[in-house]
């Protein structure tokens, strides 16, 4: 122990009563009646009561910062993924990552109605110095024979989403004037027209 | 007859926790005497009374970070004011907090060593078996236990005021503490035996 510690220091601690026993100073009356005076007139810290709400909350806070943080750390691999699946499959076409990658792209995200792991997801890329939009979309069940996926953006059929066999498909469309915009969007599985994801800006 | 139980220091210290002045002048009736004469011969007198206040207030303040599950009241009391009364302390040279301390010890051993009526008195206080404890401790050793204990001294301060290598004063210090807690121990098993 470089200093006496608290542990250490225990051992000792009835020395200031021997010492108070055998010294010659003590404390002069006035000092009682000036210390009690100091404490009736001194305005009491009390520990909250809410702390243990407070410690509660801040625990609750980080469990659910740590939930978020999973789902967008999963967002994110998603979104690489897709991306990079884009690029392979797409690698003839510079427009898409024109579009894509532009720091002015607008980008719609359409999900499943029961979202899940597993659950089918789209997105849509437009900017406004472009005509074309880029749309693709993954984990798409396999088409039977006969059955296609519909793209459409607001109440307008864009085109077909033709997917792979891991459900990976993706789609380029010519507006034929700079700067779509749109606020709705539903892939459709036809015929029937139900809806596999659909998302809204 | 009817005998009223006497109220634990640690039941007092949750009445101040609650506000209870009267449970607080308890606590500065039984306290107060052994902090201001510490403080008086390690910072004298004038200061003894300003320390003693801010010691006293602080357990005040603070007597609801005291809890009891934890260990009694008299270590956790003591912490606080030997934090106080050491930091207090460092404004002075170490000579000095030496010489203070050098001069508590005397007053606690060589006085305890004669037959007068002071010695009698200081056998009968709660600290008794820890004198004798420390009063079968070599000198050297039980020194270096005083002057950190009350003067807030650290092995290489002791080692220096006392013009003592410090691989000495480290070899005392873990002697003495060894030694004393066993023969604390010691009596401890007796008083139960």
């Amino acid at each position: 122990m470089e200093r006496v510690n608290d542990r250490d220091a225990e051992l000792l601690d009835g020395l200031p009563e021997a010492l108070a026993a055998s010294s010659p100073h003590a404390p002069p009356p006035a000092l009682r009646a000036r210390v009690l005076a100091a404490a009736a007139a001194r305005p009491r810290r009390r520990r909250s009561t809410l702390w243990p709400l407070a410690a509660a909350a801040v625990a609750a806070a980080l469990v659910a910062l740590v939930a978020w943080n999973v789902q967008l750390q999963q967002a994110l691999a998603q979104d690489r993924s897709l991306l990079a699946q884009l690029r392979d499959a797409a690698a003839g076409h510079e427009i898409v990552f024109e579009i894509v990658d532009a720091p002015n792209t607008t980008k719609l995200l359409l999900r499943a109605p029961a979202a899940g792991p597993a659950a089918p997801y789209a997105k849509v890329y437009w900017r406004p110095d472009q005509r074309q939009i880029v749309a693709m979309a993954g984990r798409l069940p396999a088409l039977a024979a006969g059955q296609t996926y519909e793209l459409w953006l607001d109440e307008t059929r864009v085109g077909v989403i033709a997917p792979d066999e891991s459900g990976f498909g993706y789609l380029i469309v010519d507006t034929g004037a700079r700067g779509p915009s749109y606020r709705t969007g539903r892939v459709l599985l036809q015929p029937g027209g139900s809806v596999v994801v659909a998302g809204e800006r | 007859m009817r005998i009223v139980p006497a109220v634990s220091d640690e039941e007092l210290a949750g009445r101040v926790a609650a506000g209870d002045l009267a449970a607080f002048a308890s606590l500065y009736d039984q306290y107060a005497p052994r902090v201001f004469a510490w403080a008086a011969h390690l910072l004298g007198r004038d200061e003894a009374e300003d320390a003693t206040q801010e010691i006293l207030l602080r357990l005040w303040d603070r007597a609801d970070r005291y809890d009891a599950r934890r260990g009694p009241f008299a270590p956790w009391f003591y912490a606080v004011a030997r934090h106080e009364l050491i930091a207090r302390a460092r404004n002075r040279t170490r000579e000095v907090r030496v010489v203070a301390t050098d001069e508590i010890e005397r007053l606690l051993f060589d006085r305890a060593s004669s037959a007068d009526t002071e010695a009698a008195a200081i056998a009968r206080v709660a600290g008794d078996e820890l004198i004798r404890a420390l009063r079968t401790l070599p000198v050297q050793q039980r020194r270096v236990l005083v002057l950190a204990y009350f003067g807030g001294l650290s092995q290489s301060e002791i080692a220096r005021g006392t013009s003592t290598p410090l691989g000495t004063v480290k070899k005392r210090t873990r002697l003495a503490l060894a030694k004393l807690r066993e023969a604390l121990r010691g009596s401890a098993g007796a008083g139960a035996g």
